[in-house]
């Protein structure tokens, strides 16, 4: 009984110890190819082009919007307020201002989906937090937010967002603007979201 | 390669059925159905409470930092709660309170009911009362001050201001020493009967 009491605090103090001389295991900052595809499938990456509508309406101070197109692109149009970051230039370190940071949201956005998800899928890859793509890219918001058309139900709740639409085409300039938008160069991937459950965390004592 | 267990699945119930049934067996096991050897800590008779947590503590404070040390656990994704001090304080009082007067913690205390004893199921309805107490009161008491004195996420090792190694290091000492002393003390008083 005493010999084992002894061995035992002796491998204790021993492991103690080495753990006091060796340093904490930190691993590599890239996320898992599996959990970067989770990542990207969640539906909370996205931002419609409603809600971008919406906090550029109401000038949300958080929302930072991000054209991953080439620079000339962006010089024939681009959204109000947003910078060209063009998508080979995006972990640059004159980027890091804008992706890797924690108090704004920056949303990608290219002409269809694919480029700006390009973005996310590198800076996501890179364990930045805070990004987000406008799902539909420029042509979405040409289709709904510069030429709104109703959406036939005539429902409350489509009836609201296309009054809110109409509203936001005024405000942009929607209508006479006819933006050039290479639709052909971005084809819209039709995605399916996955939700995820949240994760409860908790934890006690018997 | 950790979490073995995804939390946010449809097994989590099973999960935890499972880990509490070898919970509440090994609570039993190790004796703690009974209410005189739980509360003998408090009156200095059995130091079994203080043996099996303080291992409880140092096993998984080494065994985590061993794990992350080969790669196994990422430390940054273990859950640590925020420190709410005086909230701790005031909430810790009143289940060692409890604890002192019913003899059982709530977890011993369905292990106990478990094996059919009375007085551990007057114990369970106690503590549905409290619940229940705990319940129409947390506007009024709880609501406000369970989020006063938050000191963020502390860890033993922040304090002392050593690395986590250290800290086990030093906590191992600590629990070796307070079991030499127990098992002193232990000898020099007589046996108790349960």
């Amino acid at each position: 009984m005493r010999v084992r009491k002894t061995l035992s605090a002796t491998v204790l103090i021993a492991t103690g110890v080495f753990l006091a001389f060796t340093g904490l295991y930190v691993p590599k900052e890239e996320i898992a190819p599996e959990d970067l595809v989770r990542t990207l499938e969640r539906n909370e990456n996205y931002y419609s082009v409603d809600k971008v509508a919406e906090q550029l309406i109401s000038k949300d101070p958080l929302l930072q919007l991000v054209d991953v197109r080439s620079e000339e692109e962006y010089n024939k149009f681009s959204l109000p307020g947003s910078i060209n970051i063009p998508l080979e230039k995006i972990l640059d370190v004159s980027s890091q201002d804008y992706v890797y940071q924690e108090i704004y949201n920056t949303v990608f956005y290219s002409n269809g989906t694919t480029d700006a998800l390009v973005a996310l899928m590198v800076v996501t890859r890179k364990g930045y937090k805070n990004n987000y793509v406008m799902k539909g890219g420029l042509n979405e918001w040409v289709e709904k937010i510069l030429r709104p058309k109703h959406e036939g139900n005539f429902d409350i709740t489509t009836e609201e967002l296309y009054q809110f639409r109409k509203g936001a085409q005024a405000y942009f300039g929607g209508g006479s603007a006819t933006p050039v938008v290479d639709a052909s160069a971005a084809p819209k991937p039709k995605r399916k979201a996955v939700k995820r459950k949240k994760k409860a965390v908790s934890g006690g004592c018997g | 390669m950790a979490p073995l267990i995804t939390p946010g699945s449809e097994f989590d119930l099973m999960w935890a059925f499972i880990i509490g049934i070898a919970f509440g067996f090994i609570l039993e096991a190790a004796g703690f159905s009974t209410s005189r050897k739980l509360v003998g800590l408090f009156y200095g008779y059995d130091f079994t409470v203080l043996k099996v947590f303080f291992t409880a503590a140092v096993t998984a404070a080494t065994g985590l930092l061993l794990f992350n040390h080969f790669g196994i656990v990422d430390f940054g994704a273990i859950y640590v709660p925020t420190t709410f001090l005086w909230p701790t304080v005031v909430g810790g009082s009143i289940m060692g309170l409890g604890f002192l007067l019913g003899g059982f913690c709530p977890g011993t205390s369905v292990c106990a009911a478990a094996i059919g004893k009375l007085d551990a199921l007057a114990f369970l309805g106690g503590l549905v009362l409290g619940i229940l107490f705990y319940t129409l009161t947390f506007e009024s008491i709880w609501m406000e001050f369970r989020k006063t004195s938050n000191l963020g996420v502390l860890l033993m090792s922040d304090v002392m201001g050593v690395s986590y190694g250290v800290s086990v290091l030093i906590f191992s000492i600590i629990a070796i020493a307070t079991f030499l002393l127990v098992s002193k003390i232990k000898e020099r008083i007589a046996d108790v009967e349960y």
